[in-house]
């Protein structure tokens, strides 16, 4: 089960954030090497963490982390533009109905067979959550190797612009299209798992 | 500099493509648009008896792809061993700060710059649960490159290699799957990487804490797996494809 949790829930006050933010830094910090604020010495939180976000969160019967996404709405602050814009040919594109798609997670501590179903959860998830919303575009940043296994998914994936080597890794932004056609795109390449999606408000559940 | 229209072009290009041919033809367009002469893109594979959902597309001369075959030079291109130890594109002038390069090594480029491989750009495509991939330009000189091309080359690697599973999965009937490695358990592939670092079934029980009988039963199905293939061809083809990696068997 996916559960889809409206807001952000401060260190110490939830299992399931907690166990999130120790598994973001132990991959973007400790794997992947991000410069990004790591808080307490083993959260990764950043700036875009707050009341606007969005979290698809896979999670085991005890409530810890197994995967998550964060979705931020386009209107708000957000990665692609607050801090890359130039990364589109264009203006970047903005609206109710486009939110951008960050820190796709999934523990490491997870075997790799599991890592691979949960990842197939986790898009079916967000598509579905898509769907549901009103979401026809979802938008990210991705470097090098994301690049790849983001197109892998087998949904509609289009460059917002040329891609550009930053702090040494070729970087760019990509457009991904949420129609009635991208459920069908996830089962023809493997991508799609069936997963029960359910909505939480971060704020009105402490300690889950 | 490649413009906004050209690289709207090659992109939406590979979106379009619906047979190897097209495909071929485009990443050739591609290659010219970057500005190298030639390409050769897929998985890697034993290329002399690749598997069937396996990618292989090339403009490379067929001479040079005759030789390297009979020469079984894919066993140890020191392109593919590079593309193995990092996930971002590499020039092919910086493999030697990245493996140990051998005098094989270094004869087999020096082969191929007779084939006009004298420089190039190579971009590892790997999706975890398929064979490890990678796409690779080539140019006798890199005085054509345009001064975007780079960052722009591992979006055409990448665009291709989905295009390429995409048509595949067309053609394949049935339950539609990506190319994918032998699927080993954990406790398998545990027993891979001490397979790899030379010990035998007694050791690999003693080191997992399983009787001797249950480890030579592992060590058996890996073995299936791959084809029933015999320790040495086993563990080549276990780093080759990506099942393991040199970090899992030297640590680092």
């Amino acid at each position: 089960m996916v559960q889809a949790y409206a807001g952000h829930a401060r260190p110490g006050t939830s299992i399931i954030f907690d166990t999130m933010h120790r598994d973001r830094k132990r991959v973007f910090v400790d794997l992947r090497k991000w410069n990004v604020p790591v808080v307490d010495d083993q959260y990764e939180i950043d700036q875009f963490d707050g009341d606007h976000a969005i979290y698809l969160v896979s999670a085991s019967d005890g409530g810890e982390h197994r995967g998550s996404i964060r979705l931020l709405p386009t209107q708000q602050p957000h990665i692609l533009g607050t801090l890359f814009p130039d990364l589109c040919d264009g203006p970047c594109p903005s609206g109710a109905h486009v939110w951008e798609i960050t820190r796709g997670c999934i523990s490491p501590r997870l075997p790799a067979s599991e890592r691979r179903r949960e990842r197939n959860r986790l898009t079916t998830a967000a598509v579905q959550f898509a769907r549901l919303n009103g979401i026809t575009q979802f938008v990210c940043v991705a470097d090098s190797g994301w690049l790849t296994q983001i197109l892998t998914l087998g949904w509609m994936c289009k460059p917002l612009g040329a891609p550009r080597t930053i702090a040494g890794a070729t970087t760019g932004a990509l457009a991904i299209e949420i129609s009635d056609e991208t459920l069908a795109l996830l089962r023809n390449a493997g991508t799609f798992e069936a997963v029960s999606l359910s909505v939480v408000d971060a704020a009105a559940s402490p300690a889950t | 500099m490649i413009d906004t229209g050209n690289f709207k072009t090659m992109i939406g290009g590979f979106l379009a493509v619906v047979d190897e041919i097209d495909l071929l033809e485009h990443l050739d367009r591609c290659t010219f648009g970057l500005g190298f002469d030639q390409f050769a893109m897929g998985h890697h594979v034993d290329l002399t008896g690749p598997p069937q959902d396996a990618i292989r597309l090339t403009n490379y001369d067929p001479a040079w792809i005759e030789q390297s075959l009979g020469e079984r030079y894919f066993v140890q291109d020191p392109i593919h061993l590079a593309s193995t130890r990092t996930a971002m594109g590499f020039l092919w002038s910086d493999v030697p700060a990245m493996i140990g390069m051998t005098s094989r090594h270094e004869r087999i480029l020096k082969a191929a710059q007779a084939y006009g491989l004298c420089v190039g750009y190579t971009v590892p495509v790997h999706v975890p649960g398929e064979y490890r991939g990678s796409c690779s330009f080539g140019a006798r000189s890199l005085e054509k490159l345009a001064a975007n091309a780079l960052p722009i080359a591992n979006l055409v690697g990448a665009y291709a290699f989905e295009a390429a599973r995409r048509i595949m999965r067309a053609k394949m009937p049935g339950p539609l799957r990506a190319p994918a490695l032998p699927e080993l358990t954990d406790r398998q592939r545990d027993a891979l990487v001490l397979i790899a670092r030379g010990k035998g079934d007694p050791e690999i029980g003693a080191l997992l804490g399983i009787s001797p009988a249950t480890a030579h039963e592992h060590v058996e199905n890996v073995r299936r797996a791959y084809g029933n293939a015999q320790r040495p061809l086993l563990i080549a083809r276990a780093l080759f494809d990506g099942q393991i990696s040199y970090t899992d068997v030297f640590g680092r």
